[in-house]
């Protein structure tokens, strides 16, 4: 495997994506390249711009980050995850940037709306009742 | 979850009576058992798995599973919270023996940007901001539906995070990922969830 190969998987590596024998493959390769297995441990903190890039993410337009960079660790944000000076970043784009705000309002109501909407209980149909019992009768 | 208007010390007799006659193996307290908490179980089931059928299922596993272990149910603990653990363990386990191929692949619910990493479509803001303690029953069956139309390793993510309320470590923990894993798969959960339910909320029609 080549370092452009291994990149191009840092995502799905992350997410454990990847099927077994490539997850091999990458991390062979991380044991004999020093700098993939350097960039892909300061990935693992996740908040580094030059794995960012490595996912072909470029740091520019509004503030010093890009909507790419803010919509990945918008859930960091929200959990109070970023250092003072990547949140000082991050406000600063959000200021310029309607298009992020936007997503970032859109987000926040999607969690509240997903918790707010789950189903207190469910009804159990009566013939589901009648069958667990039945089953614990017969069951030794 | 909210709590009964019965009181707390009352309940807990209620429910010490409950687990005696249930440990003394009385029918009629199986049925008490099944009919005051399995429709609880049973909506845990159902956001689980995303299917009736197998929430049902499940519920049957948990419920036995449930009466066997009874024995070793701590006198104290809550009898509601402990089969509500029971029932997410037996959804967990059955979706590990059925795995169904999505509705949806993941990467086209997530944004997409271009080059110079703006975003290839910018998010019209939505109309009636959905406020979540105005939300009406009908919106709550949308969002309920649109949960289920999620790809399934994102659905369970965001059921177990947002709503049954695992913290990141409990999460990874129960899926098996490492907390970083399990992190960006809630986080790629909500990016989809946002997605599917843009259509309905947005102002403009596309
Ligand atoms: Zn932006």
């Amino acid at each position: 495997m080549r370092c452009a190969d291994l990149r191009a998987r840092a995502r799905d590596y992350f997410e454990d994506e990847l099927a077994a024998d490539v997850r091999e493959a990458c991390d062979a390769h991380l044991s004999e390249c020093a700098p993939c297995g350097a960039l892909f441990a300061r990935g693992a903190a996740l908040a580094e711009p030059d794995f960012t890039q490595a996912f072909g993410v470029q740091w520019r337009s509004a503030g010093d980050l890009t909507c790419a960079w803010v919509l990945e660790f918008l859930a960091a944000y929200l959990e109070q995850g970023l250092d003072p000076r990547e949140r000082a970043s991050f406000d600063a784009h959000l200021d310029l940037c309607e298009a992020c705000r936007t997503y970032l309002t859109q987000y926040s109501s999607t969690v509240r709306l997903a918790r707010h909407s789950a189903a207190e209980s469910t009804p159990v149909p009566p013939a589901l009742v009648e069958a667990i019992l039945a089953a614990r009768r017969a069951a030794p | 979850m909210s709590s009964t208007p019965e009181s707390t010390a009352a309940a807990g007799v209620r429910e010490r009576e409950l687990l005696a006659r249930l440990r003394a193996g009385e029918d009629a307290a199986f049925d008490e058992l099944v009919r005051e908490h399995g429709g609880r179980m049973l909506a845990v089931t159902r956001r689980i798995l995303g299917s009736d059928d197998e929430a049902q299922d499940a519920l049957q596993e948990a419920l036995l599973s449930a009466f066997k272990a009874l024995a070793r149910f701590r006198e104290g603990a809550q009898l509601g919270t402990w089969l509500h653990r029971i029932a997410v363990n037996a959804a967990l386990m059955r979706l590990r023996s059925t795995r169904r191929a999505p509705e949806h692949e993941l990467a086209e619910l997530l944004p997409g940007f271009v080059e110079d990493g703006h975003q290839v479509r910018e998010p019209s803001a939505w109309s009636a901001e959905p406020d979540a303690a105005l939300v009406s029953e009908e919106t709550c069956a949308l969002v309920r539906r649109c949960i289920d139309r999620l790809p399934e390793n994102q659905r369970v993510a965001l059921v177990l995070r947002d709503i049954e309320g695992l913290d990141n470590e409990q999460l990874a923990d129960r899926l098996g990922l490492t907390v970083n894993a399990a992190k960006i798969r809630v986080h790629r959960a909500r990016q989809a969830l946002r997605a599917l339910l843009d259509p309905y909320f947005s102002a403009e029609d596309r």
